[in-house]
């Protein structure tokens, strides 16, 4: 879209390599950090030795206070370990080496790597003369614990679900995945947050392809900071559709079953959500439990969802074609119950049925945005009182109240919340087409829904498949939920490189 | 995108989207659905009478028109009012009063089989003895309005066999093929005796009307109606009174009637046309003394059903040899069976041959729980 595009007049900021070049330094890393107060630092003598001088440098909050007086400066300055040291650079050795309680020590010699250390939750000691530094992690342990799972609430699944820690995630995975096989390739994104970000697969399963392109998008992002989800996903699956090209997780079973299935993942440090790539339009319409029923409940579930997704869609539009367009269409019955219903309302059919969509939005925003106990509230006044008062009123009729709310409550049946919006815009423009032209403009709405559809392509796989796209097609696949034992071979569209997942 | 908007755009203009779909909308409270439509022949002009429908009782419109041609009537009943849209997409019930049918039925089917406002299975009916006017104005008075007693006498003439409601579209394509077809003939009736609130004038079902080459040529009263249900292949069920002699009934409640035609042929013609008529049925009431577990008794009942059945069938063939009307669409029936002899039976004037009638009736049974009615008066009288 054009609008969207880079003005002409622009400049473009390459992101710099090396941020700071000059050598290590406690003045240079003064003059970099030194402006904002929780930078602190601190002159010691390694081994009590006034010759033997290094700076301790820390941003607090970062980094546990407790664990660097603890792993750091009370073994740093002890006498009897550096004894028989009498230069600096024997000294960084024995550090390094064990001289100092912490597992995680590293040397650094470029001064970009120690600001990010710094930032990153280490400690460093800084080497004047050597110009080096020796950073150790002393990681804060203020951390949101595993919770449940607010948006995909599980019934019979596991309910622990990712949090804002990245480490904390990983773990989450590791322990439902304890392959060796299981990679996680981290990177650094964010020319100013500098976020951890982790591309997960398993070695021998997951396509190299999935890989080798995720790789080079991540490593392609430059942006200022992976703050919200979109940052990052926009960058990694870059197509313009309202459809989500991700399938967004915060349920660590449900990342490990898409890891399982060939699929490539992605951990953000900071995001409690999981990344699964890639995605495709019947994925969004399964949930974790399914594995956990019977193959014929779960089966016929899927149905129901694909139903109230068509639903969701088409009712208002449908109700808005026919009353206006082709009457004839509808049973006499109803007809005239509509007509009789109708006959003080003041707006019209389609004023009614778009201003009632609008409506129903507002309130879920409403409801959405405030806390819990307020947001109940809004929603019994919203739906239950605003609504049966204007229904009483006359100001719209009941039928319309009727189609409008089950097109939001089918709506709400659709798992994955991404989805779930971008139905919203395809209920609302199909509404407007059906105001335009009826049941031609919803048929066309339709036919271009799809040719949309399948026309999109998520790391070289399409985005309808199984339902459609190239290779051996198993339309079944995306409505039937085979037996466990049945399903011996994973999702062949989504090409791994081991086949079977059973005997 | 670029490609997207150039379809919207091509679409917006080769499609509905052109302006034209605006001008086809319409609000849908400013509908008077029409679910009742009479049409009357009198002086060379076509008089409409339209019955609208209502939801939950409400009041029932009734609108007429008048003009040469139907199609002109029904745009004249727009200026009904201003404000309402009289739309006959759901229009359920044609009536044609008796001139209109004399004078030709076909021309009052022309406007529903090529104008697109009706439908084709809209159900037709012949006003006997009165005009279609009449009857929905009178029937449309008080209460439920003609169209649900329309409604109503299509569930209920099944229910009896006494009749076959035929809709616009099946009744032209008879008449496009054989010329002649039979139709439910309705006229209106009074009755005093009616709930309060209820409308004293009503319609009811008075047999059939003959129509041949597009035109009606006579009646069949309630009683051959029956039996024309029955040869073409359209019964359901059936309840048969007979009387023991003793001045009691019993009732036969026939659920399956099947009719087959067999023809003889005689070099180009058809020699005898044999009318196979199989009859089951099952005792529902029994207030005579008879012995139902007795085998003659039940061969008895079975001839006496047969013979009813035989003098209501020569009653239709007699009809349709007095109009020279093949309504029971014999020769289709017969050209379907025997497609190697077509030309013998498009040869033959099949209402003139002679026929034989075979009737079957085979009573079943019967439900016994405790001592019936005859069985307990057999016992007083041995007492």
């Amino acid at each position: 879209m054009g609008i969207f595009k880079k003005r002409k007049n622009s400049q473009w900021h390459p992101r710099p390599k090396e941020r700071f070049t000059e050598p290590i330094g406690r003045d240079y890393l003064k003059q970099i950090l030194g402006g904002s107060d929780d930078f602190t630092e601190k002159g010691i003598y390694i081994g009590g030795d006034p010759k033997l001088r290094a700076t301790l440098c820390y941003v607090d909050g970062v980094v546990s206070s407790e664990s660097v007086a603890r792993d750091v400066l009370r073994p740093a300055t002890q006498p009897e370990r550096f004894a028989d040291i009498s230069d600096l650079p024997t000294a960084v050795e024995l550090i390094l080496h064990g001289g100092v309680f912490n597992f995680n020590v590293l040397l650094r010699r470029r001064m970009d790597d120690v600001v990010n250390d710094l930032l990153s939750g280490f400690c460093a000691l800084v080497f004047d003369g050597l110009e080096l530094a020796l950073t150790f992690e002393t990681r804060t342990g203020d951390k949101r614990s595993v919770e449940q799972p607010t948006m995909e609430r599980s019934v019979k699944g596991a309910r622990d679900a990712f949090n804002e820690t990245y480490r904390v995630n990983t773990s989450l995975l590791r322990r439902k995945l304890r392959d060796p096989a299981l990679r996680i390739e981290e990177r650094s994104v964010g020319r100013r947050s500098r976020s951890r970000v982790g591309m997960v697969y398993i070695e021998g399963l997951t396509n190299p392809e999935f890989t080798a392109q995720l790789r080079k998008r991540i490593e392609d992002i430059d942006i200022d900071a992976v703050l919200s989800t979109g940052n990052i996903e926009e960058y990694v699956a870059p197509c313009r559709s309202i459809f989500p090209q991700t399938i967004m997780t915060e349920r660590p079973d449900k990342f490990a079953i898409g890891i399982l299935e060939g699929r490539v993942g992605l951990l953000v440090d900071g995001l409690p959500m999981g990344f699964l790539m890639p995605a495709n339009l019947p994925d969004f319409l399964r949930v974790p439990e399914d594995n956990s029923m019977h193959w014929l409940m779960a089966s016929v579930l899927t149905l129901l969802r694909y139903a109230a997704l068509l639903i969701s869609v088409y009712l208002p539009a449908v109700y808005v074609a026919v009353t206006m367009y082709q009457p004839q269409m509808m049973p006499v019955k109803l007809l005239l119950s509509i007509i009789e219903s109708r006959q003080t309302v003041p707006f019209s059919t389609a004023a009614e049925v778009l201003g009632m969509l609008v409506v129903f939005e507002l309130l879920q925003e409403a409801s959405l945005r405030l806390p819990q106990s307020v947001g109940n509230t809004v929603s019994i006044i919203g739906g239950l009182v605003v609504g049966q008062s204007a229904v009483e009123a006359k100001v719209i009729s009941p039928v319309v109240v009727i189609i409008v709310a089950l097109a939001g409550i089918t709506g709400f049946t659709v798992p994955n919340q991404d989805m779930a919006s971008a139905l919203r815009l395809c209920r609302l423009a199909a509404a407007l087409l059906a105001l335009v032209s009826g049941l031609y403009g919803v048929l066309f709405g339709s036919v271009l829904l799809l040719w949309r559809l399948c026309s999109l392509e998520c790391f070289g796989v399409a985005y309808m498949q199984p339902l459609a796209g190239e290779g051996t097609l198993r339309p079944w696949r995306a409505l039937v939920k085979p037996p466990v034992k049945d399903g011996k071979e994973r999702k062949t569209f989504l090409k791994p490189m081991d086949v079977r997942n059973q005997k | 995108m670029k490609r997207i908007l150039f379809a919207i755009l091509l679409c917006v203009a080769l499609g509905g989207c052109s302006g034209k779909g605006y001008e086809d909308m319409r609000e849908i409270e400013s509908f008077e659905i029409i679910r009742t439509l009479g049409v009357d022949y009198e002086d060379g002009m076509y008089t409409l009478t339209a019955a609208s429908g209502s939801a939950g009782g409400g009041e029932v419109a009734v609108l007429t028109s008048r003009s040469v041609t139907i199609a002109r009537a029904l745009q004249k009943m727009q200026n009904y009012s201003t404000k309402k849209y009289i739309f006959f997409g759901h229009t359920a019930n044609y009536l044609v009063g008796e001139a209109a049918a004399e004078h030709d039925l076909s021309a009052c089917l022309e406007y529903v089989e090529r104008g697109f406002d009706m439908r084709l299975d809209t159900n037709l009916f012949i006003v006997r003895g009165g005009t279609a006017k009449d009857a929905i104005a009178g029937a449309s008075e008080k209460g439920e309005g003609v169209t649900e007693h329309l409604l109503a006498l299509e569930k209920d003439v099944q229910i009896l066999s006494e009749n076959h409601i035929v809709d616009c579209g099946e009744a032209a394509e008879e008449l496009a093929a054989d010329g002649c077809t039979a139709i439910t003939a309705v006229s209106l009736w009074e009755n005093e005796n009616v709930p309060l609130g209820e409308g004293k004038k009503g319609v009811q079902v008075v047999g059939s009307a003959i129509i041949k080459d597009g035109r009606l040529v006579g009646w069949a009263d309630v009683d051959t109606a029956r039996g024309i249900t029955l040869l073409t292949n359209r019964f359901v069920s059936d309840a048969a009174e007979l009387p023991d002699g003793r001045g009691s009934y019993m009732a036969v409640e026939m659920s399956e009637g099947e009719t087959e035609y067999f023809a003889r042929f005689s070099g180009d013609r058809i020699e005898k046309i044999i009318i196979r008529i199989k009859l089951q049925g099952n005792i529902s009431e029994m207030e005579s003394p008879a012995d139902i577990y007795d085998e003659r008794v039940i061969s008895e009942i079975e001839r006496v059903l047969a013979e009813n059945e035989v003098e209501r069938i020569v009653n239709v063939i007699e009809l349709s040899r007095r109009l020279d009307a093949d309504f029971l669409e014999l020769k289709r029936e017969l050209e379907l069976k025997y497609p190697r002899q077509l030309r013998q039976v498009a040869g033959t004037d099949v209402e003139d041959c002679e026929m034989e009638i075979n009737v079957e009736v085979e009573v079943k049974g019967s439900y016994e729980l405790g001592v019936s009615p005859a069985e307990r008066r057999t016992r007083e009288h041995d007492r």
